[in-house]
């Protein structure tokens, strides 16, 4: 009797034990576990830190119009952050930002490996940047100028950054016009307008160009196209820009692809691109926009063979686009060069099954965005 | 006499093995990495936020501008952080004017309305809270040179 | 394995589980605490970057108070002391605040460069000239002792600057009105453009050339372009001086931060002196001297003046250029050592107040006012040594400037106002109740070659004669009452009596018991003494009106009496021998000696020169060499005119038998005892008059020199060039 008791109490207390033993460490071993999911924000966090918040090394990079998609051996440390002692901690430079969008004619774009490598996480995570402005815009064009393209009535739609539609925004566009002549000649023309929206019409605003007097010849739309318009070819460009409490975001219409890239003070174009003539380039810096003229660059900047560079004669600080008016077998090609914009800037296109997102609101030049980042670990 | 010894001896073992492994948890009872992680990204959170006002030029425009008025200003600020902060964030703001005389700081509550998106916060939010404290010199009209202290507290419901 | 049990090797076993299990616990223990670390990351960070971007704001306003502050009361230092408790305040806030990270904050306050400027003192300003910078610079030091974080610097630069642009005023007509445009660059916070400016943040005066004063004037329009470039579009126009026009330009931005600028640094005059000797045929033989120091006086309106009223002519090829409107401890005046190509050397300035369109003195200027139209600027001109000086108005940018010290000291001492300008002393009888014993009204003691000081009196204004019942006469009877006011500045002091109070010398028991009276009815004096500094002459503008109808019972009006001499000096070499004055209209000039007993020298009523006007008296005959000591009268046309109101005119030299006192008197009437003359209400006497002294070789060409600084309009210093930068 004594021997079986004892044997069973053996038994039972060999399996307590292994089993006590083996669920403590599992109790502990299992979060481990978490931890480990959770080490995926924190490498997020630190991308955060080098990318939004730090200007990068050298902190000057953005404007150095040398570092290039060909050529990035003098950029060590990509980071967006502003340099100057005057911004806030979440402001970016929008010289960098540019870099960050791709489009076939942005010879300065910076490849996301190369960040992956500079960052240390080339094999072990990925990530996307996607930056979005706080208030969207959309612009619905109800009514046109006569039979031309130009719009003369348009509603714009504003959103909130969650995809509430946003009342009392003072939305304000800025209308530009340009023409050229068949002597190869362009004219510009300028209009502007101001509303609010109401969250009774879905966040919407109608502005009504019709009887908006132009800047340079007191005109309206219809008169202008009656009178002035012997344009062999007519384009048109929308700046909208949206306020709320003193929050602001801006956008254009219609949504082309950027042609051009604009560094600084340099300007960078195709190289079978030409202008109509040297003076007929637009700096856009709302509320303000200036006509300036581009100069040869004297020194030599390789951006590869499809490009050329040019050094324009006024940059205003805050120049939000530059309107290159440009023209090719008669026909008049707009170009532009946007210093920020909405974009998304990712490592792979998949994003990893695990992923974490982190929010910040950004400044760009007085704008407001919200930059998203999103982190992920890179499977096997 | 050896047998009972010996069941003796079992339960004894029993014994400490039991309080052994109860002490050891209590020992490595494992921080709860999931709560920290989330509070500090909320201390982030509400400074980025309360970044983004300062720069709007958002706390003279609201706060200052709504108490020289006399108007409900409080709610005007609950509308802004609920617009500004991601959906399913739970907030709750302090204002106080900061006056200082030869010694002393002494700090007025601004406020008289809660400015809030959970009635009694403190009460029924329990778990981790990130608090953020946040001073602000008023630049522009219609008050210059206030001292503002602000405390915003931030939670995740649940 | 029965064995190991039946040995009750159980409990060894147990024991063994129990350690291996322990082991496994403390390794992930380790395993987590370093997780633990890891994660907890830097919560301070986030307070750092808010401390540092209110401690930005804290600059910020610090800078906007003290220059708003300024802008009212122009004293930065006070101003400053007010930002510096405000940043003090915030400091204190934030210790409280943060108190649980054990916060240890310091706001270091450093030099630094920028530009042409230093700034320090955490606010600085630089303002009134054509490039103007108002700037703040401090540097945040910030430890967090209980989260063992040290080390954060962070520094904050804050600056609005204006740039006039000189070159850009035009002009022309815009919309169909006058107007006058220009261009101004504005920089913010020492790196960015200021590209929002608005209309109500700016503020540009003119001068009016027709009014006294600054005036607003309206902005059309502010173009905008690009680069913190404006055109400023102006009206009424406002003419141009030197392709420039007179503005001022007070700036203010959102955050209250103040800056102003005016059109120019500074003004350069090149003077000429006028005062010469001449030959026969009209050329110009001599006109600097030692003594030829000249005290002007600048309006707002550009205007400069000498001797109270004479306008300096202007020769210059363009109108006088107003005085900016900015405080008045700004100011400071140069001017070339010899002729107007030498180096320029800065020189005492003084500032007044006057009233009544210029008439009444009403003290220095308050430093802290902007210069107005009630205001002089006064300084010294010395051509001892040129003909022509440049003289430079200009005014200093830094706002901490301090105002020019005093120079002239004015004491009480008992019944008398000494007053020392560095060359000699100047006392005046205070006390009404002393000067009616006393037969003079102001002194003037003068340092004497023969060592020490010897002492003239002057009697200003005295009228009829008391008959004692002695027998003997009392001059004068009456002789103006009220009190003096006195001011001292760095070119000169004043004396300065208004008053209606007339003192008359009355017998109370017997002829050695005299008392007096005053009478408020009878007469108004208004007097003022002009003391400049280490001149050798004191200035008087005199006006009595009379405010009834009197009769002089005994025959006497006086203007100006000199006497000198006393008891004392009866056989002392000190002594003043020998009188002198111009005696015909060829300006002839005549001496004669005193005597020791009275003597009545000479009683001319047909004195006087056609260039110059003067009498005085001297220890040796004038021409005589080496140590010679003169006292001299210099009249001018007006005085002499003055003098005959009566058809009395009269010019009396004689030496007193008492006190063996030396006198020359010009008079209105003569004494005749017994005889009355009437002087009728509203009769005014209204002249001015300068007093010289010299020690040294002074010849008769000499005497004529300095006279002419007095005669009249023509000799007096002409502005010859207007050179703007």
């Amino acid at each position: 009797m004594h021997a079986a008791v004892e044997y069973v109490a053996l038994v039972l207390n060999i399996i307590l034990i292994i089993v006590l033993s083996v669920s403590t460490f599992f109790n502990i071993v299992a979060p481990l576990d978490t931890i480990n999911r959770e080490r995926l924000k924190l490498v997020a966090q630190k991308i955060e830190n080098r990318i939004i918040l730090s200007p990068g090394t050298p902190p000057d990079w953005g404007k150095n119009i040398n570092i290039s998609t060909n050529d990035l051996s003098d950029l060590y440390d990509v980071g967006l952050a502003s340099i100057s002692a005057l911004k806030g901690f979440y402001t970016l430079e929008s010289d960098k930002i540019v870099r960050l969008i791709e489009y076939a004619d942005n010879p300065f774009y910076i490849p996301p490996n190369f960040i992956k490598q500079h960052l240390g996480i080339w094999k072990t995570y990925g990530f996307r940047l996607t930056l979005i402005p706080v208030i969207k815009f959309d612009v619905k064009i109800t009514s046109h100028v006569y039979n031309t393209k130009l719009p003369q009535k348009i509603i714009v739609y504003t959103r909130n950054f969650f995809g509430n539609p946003q009342g009392n925004v003072i939305v304000t566009v800025y209308y530009f016009i340009f023409g050229l002549y068949s002597n190869s000649t362009s004219r510009l023309f300028f209009l502007k307008n101001t509303g609010i929206t109401s969250i009774l019409s879905n966040g919407s605003c109608l502005l009504d160009f019709s009887y908006v007097k132009e800047f340079y010849t007191n005109k309206t739309l219809s008169e202008l196209v009656l009178t002035e318009f012997t344009f062999s070819r007519v384009e048109y460009l929308l700046i909208i820009q949206g306020s709320i409490a003193n929050l602001r975001s801006i956008g254009y219409y219609p949504r082309i692809v950027p042609n051009a890239t604009s560094i600084g003070r340099y300007i960078s174009l195709r190289q079978n691109y030409s202008l109509i003539s040297n003076n007929s380039v637009i700096d856009i810096a709302p509320p303000r926009f200036f006509t300036v003229s581009l100069n040869n660059v004297t020194h030599r900047v390789s951006l590869g063979d499809n490009f050329k560079t040019y050094y324009l004669s006024y940059i205003e600080p805050g120049t939000y686009i530059v309107v290159l008016l440009g023209k090719y077998n008669n026909t008049l090609y707009v170009n532009y060069a946007v210093k920020h914009k909405e974009f998304t800037y990712q490592t792979s296109p998949s994003v990893g099954a695990s992923a974490v997102t982190i929010y910040r609101y950004v400044d760009i030049d007085g704008f407001s965005y919200v930059a998203v980042l999103t982190v992920w670990e890179v499977s096997g | 006499m050896r047998g009972q010894a010996r069941l003796v001896e079992m339960i004894f073992t029993s014994l400490i093995i039991i309080s052994v492994y109860l002490m050891v948890q209590q020992l490595v009872r494992p921080p709860d990495i999931l709560e920290i992680r989330e509070h500090d990204e909320l201390v982030k959170l509400a400074y980025n936020v309360l970044d983004l006002f300062a720069s709007c030029r958002l706390f003279e425009n609201v706060i200052v501008q709504g108490i020289v008025n006399g108007s409900n200003w409080e709610d005007h600020m609950k509308v802004m952080l609920e617009q500004t902060l991601p959906p399913n964030t739970l907030f709750s703001m302090e204002v106080y004017n900061v006056t200082v005389d030869n010694i002393n700081v002494t700090l007025t509550r601004l406020d008289t309305k809660k400015i809030t998106n959970v009635p009694s916060f403190d009460e029924k939010i329990h778990g981790h809270i990130a608090i953020v404290t946040y001073t602000y010199v008023t630049l522009y009209e219609p008050r210059r040179g206030m001292i503002l202290y602000i405390t915003l507290k931030l939670a995740r419901p649940g | 394995m029965i064995y190991i049990y039946r040995k009750g090797q159980f409990a060894l076993l147990a024991a063994l589980f129990i350690a291996l299990m322990l082991v496994v616990v403390v390794f992930n223990v380790y395993q987590t605490r370093i997780y633990y670390r890891r994660f907890s990351g830097k919560k301070y960070a986030e307070i750092v970057k808010a401390i540092s971007s209110d401690f930005r704001r804290v600059v910020t306003r610090a800078l906007a108070m003290a220059t708003h502050e300024y802008s009212i009361t122009n004293d930065f230092a006070t101003a400053r002391l007010h930002a510096q408790q405000f940043v003090s305040n915030w400091i204190k806030t934030i210790m409280y605040v943060y108190e649980d990270y054990g916060p240890q904050i310091k706001v270091v306050i450093k030099k630094i460069r920028y530009s042409q400027w230093d700034i320090d003192n955490l606010v600085k300003g630089y303002w009134y000239v054509p490039s103007s910078i108002s700037a703040a610079y401090a540097v945040l030091s910030l430890n967090l002792t209980k989260v063992g974080f040290y080390g954060w610097r962070q520094s904050v630069r804050v600056a609005l600057e204006m740039r006039i642009d000189s070159s850009s005023f035009i002009n022309t007509q815009y919309l169909g009105v006058n107007v006058t445009m220009f261009n101004i660059s504005l920089r913010i916070d020492m790196e960015k453009p200021f590209i929002n400016l608005r209309e109500d943040q700016i503020r540009i005066l003119y001068q009016d050339p027709r009014n006294w004063g600054w005036y607003n004037a309206t902005i059309l329009k502010l173009i905008y372009h690009g680069n913190g470039t404006y055109t400023v579009i102006i009206t009424p126009q406002v003419p141009l001086l030197n392709g420039r026009a007179r503005v001022h330009v007070l700036l203010e931005d959102d955050r209250q931060i103040t800056v102003e600028g005016y059109n120019w640094n500074y003004i350069d005059y090149i003077m000429q002196d006028n005062a010469c000797l001449k030959d026969e045929y009209g050329n110009i033989v001599r006109c600097v001297a030692p003594y030829k120091s000249y005290v002007l006086e600048v309006l707002q309106n550009g205007t400069f003046y000498w001797y109270y009223d004479w306008k300096l002519p202007n020769q210059a090829s363009i109108p006088l250029p107003p005085l900016p409107p900015i405080p008045i401890k700004q100011f400071r005046v140069w001017i070339s050592e010899h002729g107007p190509d030498s180096d320029l050397v800065m020189v005492p300035i003084q500032f007044e107040r006057w009233d009544n369109n210029f008439q009444d003195f009403k003290g220095l200027a308050n430093p802290y006012r902007r210069f107005s139209d009630y205001h002089k600027l006064v300084f010294q001109v010395n051509f001892t040594d040129s003909r022509r000086k440049k003289v430079r108005i200009g005014w200093i940018s830094d706002i901490d400037a301090q105002p020019y010290p005093i120079r002239v000291k004015l004491n009480y001492s008992g019944d008398y106002i000494v007053a020392y300008n560095g060359y000699y002393y100047l006392q005046l009888v205070a006390s009404e109740g002393k000067s009616y014993a006393i037969d003079w009204s102001i002194s003037l003691i003068s340092p004497d070659p023969l060592g020490g000081y010897y002492s003239v009196e002057y009697m200003l204004g005295g009228y009829d004669v008391l008959r004692t019942s002695c027998g003997w006469w009392w001059i004068p009877r009456k002789l103006a009452g009220g009190t003096w006011y006195n001011y001292s500045g760095a070119i000169r002091g004043f004396a300065f009596r208004h008053s209606r109070r007339t003192i008359e010398v009355v017998e109370n028991t017997s002829c050695t018991d005299l008392g007096y009276i005053i009478h408020t009815d009878e007469m108004e004096n208004n007097m003022v003494v002009t003391l400049p500094y280490a001149a050798h002459y004191v200035m008087l503008r005199i006006n009595y009106t009379y405010l009834k109808d009197i009769v002089v019972s005994n025959h006497y009006i006086n203007l100006i009496t000199m006497i000198s001499g006393s008891a004392n000096d009866t056989n002392s070499p000190k002594r003043l021998w020998y009188w002198y004055y111009t005696d015909d209209p060829d300006g002839e000039f005549t001496i004669g000696q005193y005597s020791s007993s009275y003597h009545r020298h000479i009683n001319d009523d047909d004195f006087g020169g056609n260039e110059t006007l003067y009498c005085g008296q001297s220890r040796k005959r004038v021409n005589d060499v080496n140590e010679e000591f003169v006292h001299t009268i210099y009249m001018n046309p007006d005085f002499y005119s003055l003098l005959n109101k009566k058809g009395e005119r009269a010019l009396v030299i004689w030496t007193s038998a008492d006190y063996a006192r030396r006198v020359e008197e010009l008079l209105v009437s003569r004494f005749i005892s017994s005889s009355p003359i009437a002087i009728s209400a509203g009769e005014q006497y209204f002249f001015k008059v300068a007093l010289f002294t010299f020690a040294g070789d002074i010849t008769r060409d000499d005497l004529k020199l300095y006279g002419l600084m007095f005669y009249n309009e023509s000799y007096i210093p002409s502005i010859e060039d207007i050179i703007l930068p």
